[in-house]
């Protein structure tokens, strides 16, 4: 009986621990399934009402305009996509077959294989970004003054956007407006407008804003001087294109040549204007021409009184691979020797003593030259530009480019001569074209990949306004004028002061100049002459054996690229590509690419 | 709305849980008794002299009552006085004449059950019910079953055996008849036959294979399996020896292909789909978890979910889900189980780069066919080729890899347990050294597993389930993806290992792949990842109605990953033996360490009440669910540069400048409601519905909420009493249709518009750093996930007792709101990233079969099974721009057509020579052919026209991953050996040779030894004609084919049908006597010997011997191979 009981008892225990524990659990699920586990919100999300009334979240989204702008882009910060630009005008040609920017330089554009996204500049999303600001802010309540401030400097960002485009593809849609998702599709589905639009809109645009920015050198900001720098290129450009181009598509291409005037006329005034307003001059802080024009692209924004607007990098927070990648062989740690100058760039810098910078081929072959009187004598501004063999203490080293050494007349391709003298250079000095691009390279150290560079990249600088200056002051019959401002370059650069100019003396003075700053391939195109200069163009290189008993070169000719290049003359507009121009009827096709 | 649904739900529990106090509570004055019949009120309803017993049977078929009686109280009683009794009369005045003088009383008991009794019984139930009681167990091992559904025939009436398999039912009458069934076991009817206790023994149902199968929430019996399922089980699973589960699931299912990307160590290569659908949902005991790591010892089954058996998942499952379960523990004293392998790994297939001479005589080739300045000379290749000192070869692929890398895999487990309470506990080791010679890219992996089942209160268990699993990666900092590259283009003709054992220069700017691949030059990246799993549930039987559970169950995961990520600078020299010089090459790598933590918590409650119940031929089952889903994912990292040592690799030792460190953070969450119902006949006929309602964290308030219901039917025509063909054991159809969702692909919180910070990128201006924002893309209100609805048809047959068995499923998917952007409507200059809309929707359709035959001869037995799985996917509407062009429209119009079709030209072969070119009629460069040389490939002017233009294009193929898979095991086993065999391939996909694949030195690659034997090849006296009896492709240039148009247009030239056969899996094992083992203690010894990608065919022709068919599109930058390995095992049991 007694057993019994106890039996019981558990039994009564169990039960009654079920219950208990039923209700734990239950009361367990209600408290974890009362909370709404689907209701959740991402974190780090900015509401629109935010940005609009908060000055800083503004300002953080308009320096986004300014990013994505990537104003070095045509020079390329992308490790193999730099300085595509100068490939594509024949000013160079990079270390490998099958790097981009190559492989657009030598193969046909077509409208199935338009320019790739590195060059197209189709930067829709940051226009529209620049149109949202320009909206927004107008109907923030936030500080008058920095609403208008801001709102000119997103202006110029969205008038240079479109000056990539015009000078890319002729006439472009004029973009002015975030259209909402539900706009008529007659908004939506954009025509082209004309070219001459397109430039009218950048002047009109920068007349506005003129007035509004600041005339001080604001370091990494548009200002008063940028707007003047991007007014004198744009209408330099339309002033070339009406003079030299033909009208297309009922004046979706060219401009009536009627106008020209006007144009070369808007670009005086522009360079004019910002050249006497004093805030930037010419770097001129070095005696040596040489030092001095290297250190020019080297002297960051904000110290440097040349420059008028620029992409800032500091290497930590910013930084590229040009230094990296373009230092020679020898004291290069890494991928190096990438830029690979033509030798018809080289013709094109005159000797000190102002002698012409073409010497007959022939007489190049039949004898042989000192790498002094070769390259050692030309202008300063080349010396400053160009690495060429025996190039001196470039991180503390000698560059050489020589492929053997004859000692005695015996060719010598391995070891060291007396030991001093490498018997041939390293195989990436000899790879391509035995000369490569020393402008804006950092030579203070050799980088490695996990070390940004820093040299910053300038978009205008005041060299560029006086060739600006002097190319529409010759338009306009003021030749003494361009002629001083050519001058004025020449003597910074140590060069012979001209005594008459002429037009083929401009634009060779300005492929000197601005050589590898992303001007040669735009400027061939708007004088017209692209076709000639580099239609069937097989770029040339120099390969060197040096004669030890002599102390110097035999040089002869190589075929750095294995193919001539082409440039019908539909390319001075590229094409929209067959991928663009489908998705919206009104986007027609320039001609020349079925 | 939300909250309704948890409320209605714990309601119902509440109310299930308290309802059997209520209707007990009523059982008394029931009208019943003052029940009469009124049609032929006067007709005589007993005779005469009937006995009592026969007058109540009477009473009760005219009344439909059942009376309650010990049959030795009414033996030979006869209704006293004999009068008549008419019909029209009241039943309590029926029995009240009946039983008049007579010592019985009656009394109602329930609405339909009247007890007679003596007139002295105290209580009448306690008389009228017979109590029978008794255990149940397995007939082969004895082992007690608990859970046993035991139903008295023809009522509802009815109880299940506890944890010790005992049982105790009242009966109504003791003529009953008893029905015991239980899953997995063959269902039971015993005569009561006035027994006081009943002990039964069940017999298994096991005929072929594993029968119990796992479904979503909850298994099954095969034979009762509506949906297309397929399950393997441990004992597959550990024939073959790999520490990695998902290879183990390559081959062995139908409907499942797998693909394998890589054997790295610790790398989750294997790419699984089901029925060619993308990544289907991974549940490991309920939890979403990747099969990856999880020790194959420590599973019990998986199961594949096809067709609407995966519906119940819903929102997750249109892809299909993977249920994998691990194992329990067992009743009875300890049993432990070791195993442990040995395996040694081997990459299948290294690329076979040209040797030093060829590949000069090469290069010397490809400087003169692409007009540059030969860099190497006639006598530079006779110097190589004879290999004279400063001119020898080097393989840099063989002094980076070794052959064989070693494999450890160790497991013990031990469970047990008694009828209270059950365990298993496994801890399982594995060590996975890569084939790199540096020692680096190991992987080991520790776990702990247990489980713990309790009853812990009347008709409560209570079990947990808690592992852990660690694993640490150790790689060299540089990235696999480099270090290939640097292989890829290492020269055969610098030397790897240079004297002193510095960094050698393998020949392109500062590349050395050995030194990469060494953390001791390039740095250690190294990976923590802990997980932690627990499940806690509680189960309650409810006693008052048999068949009814109720489970409350909570799951909890966490998982850490800690990456440590130390890069050190190294320099790269060469070496000339001549002059005993070393020169510096470059250098590579930084100082620099990056930390970075993610966590992951996520919590998983769940309640649940399931119902089984079987009435004579029908059973029913019902199922009601609900259970969320809570998660935190949060990440952390900072980055140091310029550490003051290598040797100091943590964040104290950085740098101050370059200083960077970011934190995120996010949440998700899913609600869902899930009902089943399910219902059998005869097993015979067989229905199932489901139905989820889930809610994700993705989407917005009104579209959150996505129903899906599924519907599926069998039926078994070997059961139907019509059907006797004897051979047939089965012959089942089965029919579904499924809704089911899928919104993996989606990102979160696409509803809403707004504005994130920027990573990584900056702008400086004002001598400031800015922090920028952008905009996130336009928002789409409706957002909503991707529907897929499925029909699935099959047919199970099985002959001659399982001799040979088939199935065979025909399947169709339809995908709808499939994302896309408005294509038409919407041009680039928009400017913004357009909303994803639910616009698009594709089909795809297929079948899968599988094929077995088994049989026993004596001591020898085998088994054969084969699969086939057949899927395509077509775009059924798809934003696009409108195709106005016929051509344009064949070519680039996804609407209507497959989505894996390769367009591209037709070629026919090379160009031997000019002459060739000269008579060929198809202008093919649009220049008249000018700018064609020999060794150019042909193609072929499918429209006729004269000209090759982009409409002689057609289609060439179709996509990389496989549209038919296949698989075949074989086992055979005599005596004490076991050999086993599986052979898996795949086809209808194809291979691009791209790359470095398709031209010599593309991206300076070093050429491949195929592209030296089968180029068209210049005699160096005449370099447009060709030397090669063998030339099948191109002339060699410098920069590959990637820049020359003609040869590098998408064309079937380039590529190949990828089919392949493979011996996946060949294992032997070996069992050792008993007689021996017994002795010692040991239960059972098995010696097993396997090896997996012994064997490969494919038909990729010339390129066959270079690339794995499981790894296309590695021709450029290289992955790390796929491997072969033999393993050696012991698996012991004691």
């Amino acid at each position: 009986m007694k057993k019994g009981t106890e039996i019981k008892s558990v039994m009564w225990d169990l039960r009654k621990r079920g219950v208990a524990l039923t209700f734990i659990i239950l009361l367990l699920m209600l408290k974890i399934s009362a909370c709404d586990v689907v209701d959740k919100s991402p974190r780090g999300l900015i509401t629109d009402d935010a940005v609009w009334s908060d000055q800083n979240l503004a300002e953080a989204y308009i320096m986004d305009v300014y990013n994505q702008s990537n104003f070095s882009n045509e020079v390329g910060v992308q490790s193999f996509h730099q300085l595509t630009a100068s490939v594509m005008a024949g000013e160079i040609t990079l270390f490998a077959p099958w790097q981009n920017p190559r492989g657009l330089a030598e193969r046909l554009i077509t409208t199935e294989n338009p320019l790739p996204g590195f060059m197209n500049e189709f930067r829709w999303g940051n226009i529209r970004r620049a149109n949202t600001i320009i909206e927004q802010l107008a109907a923030s309540d936030l500080n008058p003054e920095f609403v208008n401030l801001r709102t000119a400097e997103v202006r110029f960002l969205r008038a240079y956007q479109h000056f990539r485009l015009v000078k890319r593809y002729g006439g472009m849609p004029i973009l002015t407006r975030a259209l909402p998702l539900n706009a008529p599709t007659e908004e939506i589905m954009v025509a082209r407008n004309t070219e001459q639009e397109v430039y009218d809109f950048i002047a009109a645009e920068m007349d506005d804003i003129i007035s509004i920015l600041p005339d001080i050198n604001d370091v990494g900001r548009v200002n008063k001087g940028t707007a003047l720098a991007l007014k004198s290129r744009a209408m330099l450009y339309a002033a070339s294109i009406a003079q030299y181009g033909d009208i297309k598509m009922d004046g979706l291409l060219g401009i009536p040549s009627g106008d020209a005037q006007q144009y070369w006329q808007a670009s005086y005034d522009a360079s004019t204007e910002l050249i006497n307003s004093g805030v930037y001059q010419l770097y001129n802080e070095n005696p040596d021409p040489v030092q001095n024009f290297h250190d020019l692209f080297h002297v960051p924004i904000g110290d440097n009184s040349e420059v008028i607007f620029g992409e800032i990098f500091d290497g930590s927070n910013k930084g590229h691979r040009f230094s990296e990648m373009g230092l020679p062989e020898g004291p290069a740690l890494t991928w190096n020797s990438n830029f690979n100058v033509a030798y018809e760039m080289i013709e094109l810098f005159d000797f000190v003593d102002g002698s012409s910078g073409i010497i007959p081929r022939e007489e190049i072959t039949s004898r042989e030259w000192s790498s002094e009187e070769f390259f050692g004598q030309r202008d300063p501004r080349f010396r400053a530009s160009v690495y060429y063999p025996e190039i001196d203490n470039i991180v503390g080293e000698t560059i050489y480019f020589h492929s053997a050494t004859l000692v005695e007349g015996e060719r010598l391709t391995g070891g060291t001569i007396e030991g001093v003298w490498p018997a041939a250079a390293g195989p990436r000095n000899r790879n391509r074209s035995g000369a490569h691009v020393r402008k804006r390279v950092d030579e203070t150290q050799a980088y490695t990949e996990s070390t940004p560079q820093s040299t910053d990249y300038f978009v205008f600088r005041l060299g560029e306004i006086y060739l600006n200056l002097a190319e529409a002051a010759f338009y306009l019959g003021r030749t003494s004028e361009a002629q001083d401002a050519l001058n004025e370059l020449r003597n910074r650069a140590g060069m012979p002061q001209y005594s008459s100019v002429d037009r083929d003396i401009i634009r060779n003075e300005r492929a000197v100049e601005l050589a590898f700053e992303n001007h040669r391939l735009w400027d061939l195109r708007r004088w017209r002459i692209a076709e000639e200069v580099l239609d069937g163009y097989r770029m040339q290189g120099l390969d060197y054996v040096y004669n030890w008993d002599t102390g110097k070169y035999q040089i002869s000719f190589k075929n750095p690229e294995g193919v001539a290049r082409r440039f019908p003359p539909e390319y001075y507009y590229y094409p929209l590509g067959i991928n663009f121009t489908s998705q919206n009827p009104n986007m027609v096709e320039n001609p020349g690419y079925d | 709305m939300k909250n309704s649904y948890h409320t209605i739900l714990l309601l119902l529990v509440i109310v299930l849980m308290f309802l059997p106090q209520l209707t007990t509570a009523q059982t008394m004055n029931h009208p019943l008794l003052s029940h009469g019949l009124s049609e032929g009120a006067d007709e005589q309803l007993i005779e005469k002299g009937t006995g009592l017993e026969e007058a109540l049977s009477i009473l009760e078929k005219k009344f439909g009552v059942l009376f309650l009686y010990r049959s030795q109280l009414l033996e030979q009683k006869m209704i006293p006085d004999v009068e008549v009794i008419y019909q029209g009369r009241e039943l309590s005045d029926i029995l009240q004449s009946l039983l008049n003088g007579s010592d019985l009383t009656y009394s109602q008991i329930s609405h339909r059950t009247i007890g007679i009794a003596p007139n002295d019984a105290e209580e009448i139930l306690d008389v009228y019910q017979e109590t029978v009681t008794g255990t149940v167990v397995d007939a082969e091992t004895g082992e007690s079953l608990p859970g046993v559904n035991i139903i008295v025939k023809g009522t509802s009436t009815g109880t299940i055996t506890d944890v010790n398999g005992l049982y105790e039912l009242t009966l109504p009458t003791e003529s009953d008849t008893l029905i015991f069934s239980y899953i997995g076991y063959e269902a039971l009817e015993v005569p009561v036959d006035s027994r006081e206790r009943i002990d039964v023994e069940l017999e298994s149902r096991a005929i072929m294979g594993e029968d119990l199968i796992v479904v979503g929430y909850g298994t099954m019996q095969r034979e009762d399996l509506t949906g297309s399922v397929s399950q393997i089980s441990s004992v597959e699973m550990t024939r073959a020896s790999v520490g990695n589960t998902a290879e183990l699931l390559s081959g062995r299912v139908p409907g499942l292909t797998t693909v394998s990307r890589t054997g790295l160590p610790g790398e989750s290569g294997t790419q699984f789909q089901i029925r060619g659908f993308g990544n289907p949902l991974v549940l490991v005991d309920g939890m979403e978890r990747s099969l990856d790591f999880i020790d194959p010892n420590d599973i019990e089954s998986i199961s594949v979910l096809k067709d609407a058996s995966a519906a119940i998942y819903g929102a997750r499952a249109g892809n299909g889900v993977i249920l994998v379960t691990t194992k329990r523990g067992e009743t009875g004293r300890p049993s432990f189980n070791m195993r442990s392998n040995l395996s040694f790994q081997q990459p299948t297939q290294l690329i076979n780069t040209v040797n030093a001479a060829q590949w000069v005589e090469m290069y010397r080739e490809g400087d003169i066919n692409s007009g540059t300045d030969p860099r190497f000379s006639q006598e530079d290749i006779e110097r190589y080729r004879s290999g004279e000192p400063g001119f020898e070869s080097y393989n840099w692929w063989d002094t980076t890899f070794k052959p064989w890398a070693p494999m450890q895999d160790y497991n013990l487990s031990v469970s047990g347990g008694n009828e209270d309470y059950t365990y298993f506990i496994s801890t399982g080791h594995m060590n996975q050294d890569s084939a790199f010679r540096s020692g680096d890219y190991t992987f080991q992996r520790y776990g702990v597993r247990a489980s713990f089942d309790a009853n812990v209160a009347e008709n409560m268990t209570f079990s947990l389930n808690l592992s852990t699993r660690a694993e640490r990666r150790k790689r060299a900092a540089e990235s696999l993806n480099e270090v290939f590259n640097a292989l890829n283009r290492a020269q055969p003709i610098w030397n790897p290992n240079i004297p002193d054992g510095r960094p050698a220069y393998s020949g392109f700017g500062n590349q050395s792949p050995r030194a990469a691949s060494t953390a001791d030059y390039s740095g250690t990246l190294t990976q923590d990842s802990e997980y932690v799993d627990g499940i806690l549930a509680f189960e309650y039987r409810v006693p008052w109605l048999t068949g009814l559970e109720l489970e409350a169950r909570l799951s909890y995961n966490y998982t850490s990953d800690r990456i440590k990520n130390h890069l050190r600078e190294f320099e790269v020299y060469s070496y000339d033996p001549e002059q005993d010089e070393y020169q510096l090459r470059g250098a590579r790598g930084g100082n620099s360490l990056t930390n970075t933590d993610h966590r992951n918590h996520s919590l998983n409650p769940r309640i649940m009440a399931n119902y089984q119940g079987i009435i004579r031929d029908h059973n029913f089952s019902a199922l009601l669910l609900a259970e969320w889903i809570d998660e935190q994912n949060s990440s952390f990292n900072a980055f140091r540069r310029d550490l003051i040592s290598p040797e100091i690799p943590f964040l104290f030792a950085g740098g101050v400048d370059g200083i960077d460190n970011m934190e995120s953070f996010s949440e998700a969450g899913r609600a869902s409601y899930v009902g089943r119902f399910q219902y059998g006949y005869q097993s015979r006929y067989r229905i199932e519905a489901t139905m989820r309602a889930d809610a994700s964290y993705k989407f917005p308030e009104d579209t959150r909420w996505g129903y899906f219901p599924s519907i599926s039917a069998s039926w078994s025509l070997n059961n139907e009493p019509f059907f006797n063909i004897d051979a047939v054991d089965e012959l089942r159809f089965r029919f579904s249709y499924s809704q089911s969702g899928d919104d993996s692909g989606v990102a979160a919180y696409r509803y809403l518009s707004g504005f994130f910070i920027r990573t990584a990128q900056n702008y400086i201006a004002n001598q400031r750093v800015w922090t920028l924002i952008s905009e996130d893309v336009l928002p789409n209100p409706d957002i909503t996930w991707l529907d897929m609805t499925i029909y699935n048809a099959g047919v199970n047959l099985s002959l001659y007792d399982g001799l040979f068995s088939t199935e065979f499923n025909l399947f169709q998917r339809t995908t709808d709101n499939i994302f896309g952007t408005s294509q038409e409507t919407f041009p680039s200059t928009f400017g913004a990233s357009l909303p994803q809309l639910n616009i698009n929707e594709t089909r795809d359709r297929g079948f899968d079969l599988l094929v077995g035959h088994e049989n026993i001869i004596g001591d020898f037995g085998y088994s054969i099974s084969a699969n086939v799985t057949y899927s395509r996917e077509k775009y059924i509407r798809w934003s696009e721009s409108d195709f106005e062009d016929e051509d344009e429209a064949r070519l680039f119009q996804n609407q209507g057509n497959y989505t894996n079709r390769w367009i591209g030209y037709k070629s026919d072969g090379i160009f031997m020579t000019q002459e060739e070119i000269d008579n060929h009629d198809v202008d093919q460069d649009g220049a008249g052919n000018a700018t064609l040389r020999p060794g150019d490939i042909r193609y072929l002017d499918l429209n006729g026209d004269g000209e090759l233009t982009w409409r002689d294009q057609t289609e060439i193929g179709r996509g990389m991953f496989p549209d038919l898979s296949f698989g075949i095991n074989i086992d055979v086993n005599y005596r004490n050996f076991d050999l086993s065999a599986l052979f898996q391939g795949a086809s209808m996909f194809n291979f691009n040779i791209g790359g470095r694949a398709r031209g010599a030195f593309d991206n300076d690659g070093t050429p491949h030894v195929y592209q030296y034997k089968y180029r068209w090849q210049p005699d160096p006296n005449n370099p447009s004609v060709n030397v090669n009896p063998d030339a099948r492709l191109p002339r060699v240039e410098l920069f590959g084919v990637g820049t020359n148009e003609n040869n590098n247009r998408q064309s079937d030239f380039w590529l190949v049908d990828a089919t392949y056969l493979r011996l996946k899996n060949l294992s032997l094992s070996y069992t050792v006597p008993t007689t021996i083992t017994n002795p010692v203690g040991i239960s059972n010894l098995r010696l097993i010997a396997s090896g997996s990608n012994l064997l490969t065919w494919t038909r990729m022709g010339v390129f066959e011997d270079s690339f794995d068919p499981e790894i296309p599109g590695n021709t450029n930058t290289g992955n790390y191979p796929n491997v072969r390995v033999i393993s050696f095992g012991v698996n012991l049991n004691f």
